[in-house]
């Protein structure tokens, strides 16, 4: 017991080691200077180099304002496209789980694969589309361009996620709540929601995580003031030597807010297995 | 003291047939109603129609002599239990139960300690006031219908419904939960519509029974009705356990003639008919008996009380109830009468009934 106690200890740590590396290799190099990266691997700050402050210096001081501009733009544009995806993909959702919806011959099972098949495309496929459109609505480069662009590239995930979501709350709890004396919005807002909580958690944070780590729309869609985090390290990256010590020290920024969003989100998604069975 | 009122009542699903078909009766003010039926007779499409659920094709339900058609379920203030107890999964069962008093209908009619006091109280007459801390997941089948139940009867309904309430329920907790039933609705003076597939909740409870099978409502009438009286073959079918006998016979001016023997009952035209006699008025004897038809004995069954036999007679299986402890091992041979006066006769062909057993 004692010794598959410690056999399974010394796997997970080796496993954490090998998973955090890049992490930690990140962190250190956005203590270093250009010598210690550029000159050989120096792994141990204090014993193979001097540690300094630099890149968060150039981050957070001066040359800061258009790192802050960009992160306030990423923040911004996964936030709240993925909200708006959850929540407009949360009624689509609900809707194809309990009503039947017949256009000619398209029932709920083809309007769902139609929704879904807009993400099955590779988004290659549609940006260039998706760029002469917003040439022609003056969309480019624009907050508000890439908040549509994002919450239209995170319905079908949300709404394919979410309808499972809600079949399996039985429909009998929504007719409880009818009889019970509460009309439809309010038998939304105390016992679907709250039910589908956890799916509603995870549709945000996938939506968050897409949004955060999207690099093509930034790229094609935006070329200065609507520009991502994403975009702003591939510019660090565009001199003949890469800026590695300021690259890191912004990879290191950005790990931060999908982070916390996990951290917050974990909780709701954790309430499924304390509500248990619905069945 | 509501009256309901159901008439001429039809849905149909898309389905070759309807789920609820032409139904009509009428439940009288604090009145016990049962819907019996088998599955798939269209219970459930019953009472969702009655609570507003799902709208019916046709017909019209009144309740206090106003019509409920148009009227959303979250203002009809009808109460159901339904047959998965549809508990609220996120809240305790404190909240359960506080759940319709907190309604956006009921706002402002009740103070917060109001609602306490009635929470206690329905949690203490279906004795679960130490569950109520408790999430429904960390519940038993039992207390989830009594907390069910509670929700139920928290904010007085104007009307009842329970669709299998107890069905899922072992037979000890299901016998107690059914007097508990009765004693509650007897005390709140609720009219209750109650549906379940088994027939000695009809019998032990009702004091309207609606007899309903493939969407249609075979027979509607006390319970003496229609287990005394069964108005046809499905309903002589539904009521009664261990099952009446079924059996195929001739009538003419002389009689009745069924399993080859002659039985001075029903004169009538001659025609085919379907004789029915309860188990318990099969008269069964291990020896020759004057005017009995001889067969054989397929199974003996007991139930503690009494015990069932099957007779082969000719074909047709005789079920008959006798004491418990008379010895009838499968082969042996076995005679079996039928007394004139114990006669059901029912039609063949439609199934209608002709003649009742005399009550003794
Ligand atoms: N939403 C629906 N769509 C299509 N058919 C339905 C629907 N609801 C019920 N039915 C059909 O209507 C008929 C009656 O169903 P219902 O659920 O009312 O029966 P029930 O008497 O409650 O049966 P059980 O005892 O099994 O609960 C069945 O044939 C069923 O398949
Ligand atoms: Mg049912």
């Amino acid at each position: 017991m004692r010794a598959a106690g410690w056999g399974r200890r010394t796997v997970l740590f080796v496993w954490v080691l090998f998973a955090l590396f890049p992490v930690y290799w990140t962190f250190i190099t956005a203590f270093k200077q250009q010598v210690d990266i550029y000159d050989g691997p120096r792994f141990i700050p204090f014993v193979d180099f001097q540690p300094t402050t630099q890149a968060w210096r150039t981050l957070f001081g001066d040359g800061g304002g258009d790192f802050f501009d960009k992160f306030a733009n990423s923040i911004i544009f996964s936030g709240v496209s993925s909200l708006l995806a959850v929540i407009l993909g949360g009624f689509a959702a609900y809707g194809l789980a309990r009503h039947s919806y017949k256009y000619g011959p398209y029932r709920n099972d083809d309007l769902s694969f139609l929704i879904v098949s807009q993400r099955i495309m590779p988004p290659i496929v549609s940006v260039l589309a998706l760029y002469v459109v917003f040439v022609n609505l003056r969309l480019l480069d624009s907050s508000f361009g890439m908040i549509l662009a994002y919450t239209a590239m995170n319905l079908p995930l949300t709404v394919y996620l979410l309808r499972t979501f809600f079949e399996a709350i039985p429909v009998e709890v929504e007719h409880a709540a009818a009889l019970d004396g509460y009309p439809q919005w309010q038998r939304l807002a105390r016992v679907v929601f709250p039910l589908a909580a956890p799916g509603l958690a995870a549709a945000f944070l996938l939506s968050f995580f897409f949004a955060w780590n999207d690099f093509l729309f930034s790229l094609m869609l935006t070329f200065n003031d609507a520009q991502t985090l994403p975009l702003y390290i591939t510019s660090l990256n565009a001199q003949s030597q890469p800026l590695w010590w300021l690259i890191s020290a912004v990879g290191l920024v950005a790990l931060v807010p999908p982070a916390i969003v996990t951290v917050v989100l974990d909780r709701f998604m954790a309430r499924q297995v304390l509500i248990g069975g619905m069945r | 003291m509501e009256t309901l009122t159901v008439t001429g009542v039809t849905k149909t699903f898309g389905g070759p047939r309807p789920a609820v078909d032409e139904l009509s009766f009428t439940l009288g003010g604090g009145e016990f109603g049962v819907v019996v039926g088998p599955s798939g007779a269209g219970k459930t499409t019953l009472l969702n129609m009655i609570a507003g659920l799902v709208p019916p094709d046709t017909g019209e339900i009144t309740l206090d002599g106003a019509s409920l058609a148009g009227t959303a379920p979250e203002r009809r203030d009808i109460a159901m239990v339904f047959e998965n107890y549809a508990l609220y999964p996120h809240l305790s069962v404190r909240r359960n139960l506080e759940f319709p008093l907190r309604a956006p209908v009921r706002r402002g009619t009740l103070s917060r300690s109001q609602i306490t006091d009635r929470v206690t109280q329905v949690a203490e007459t279906l004795r679960i006031p130490h569950l109520l801390d408790r999430l429904p997941s960390q519940l038993s089948g039992g207390q989830r219908q009594r907390v069910s139940l509670g929700r139920a009867l928290v904010r007085r309904p104007r009307l009842l419904l329970l669709d299998e309430p107890i069905t899922h329920l072992d037979a000890k907790l299901r016998h107690e939960m059914r007097t508990e039933l009765k004693r509650i609705q007897r005390e709140l003076g609720v009219t209750t519509l109650y549906a379940t597939p088994d027939q000695s909740d009809a019998l032990a409870l009702a004091d309207l029974v609606v007899v309903l099978d493939a969407g249609r409502a075979w027979q509607v009438g006390t319970a003496a009705d229609v287990y005394e009286r069964p108005a046809n073959v499905t309903v002589a079918r539904t009521l009664g356990d261990p099952r009446i006998n079924l059996l195929p016979g001739r009538r003419d001016a002389a009689g009745v003639t069924v399993l080859g023997q002659r039985v001075d009952a029903d004169h009538g035209p001659a025609g085919p008919v379907t004789v029915g006699v309860r188990p318990g008025d099969v008269e069964l004897s291990t020896e020759p008996l004057a005017g009995a038809a001889a067969g054989r004995v397929l199974l003996a069954q007991t139930l503690g009380y009494q015990d069932v036999v099957y007779v082969d007679v000719e074909g047709a299986t005789v079920r008959a109830t006798v004491p418990a402890g008379i010895v009838a091992r499968p082969g042996d041979p076995a005679w079996v009468r039928l007394p004139a006066a114990r006669l059901h006769v029912f039609e063949a062909a439609s199934g209608q009934a002709l003649r009742h057993r005399e009550v003794v």
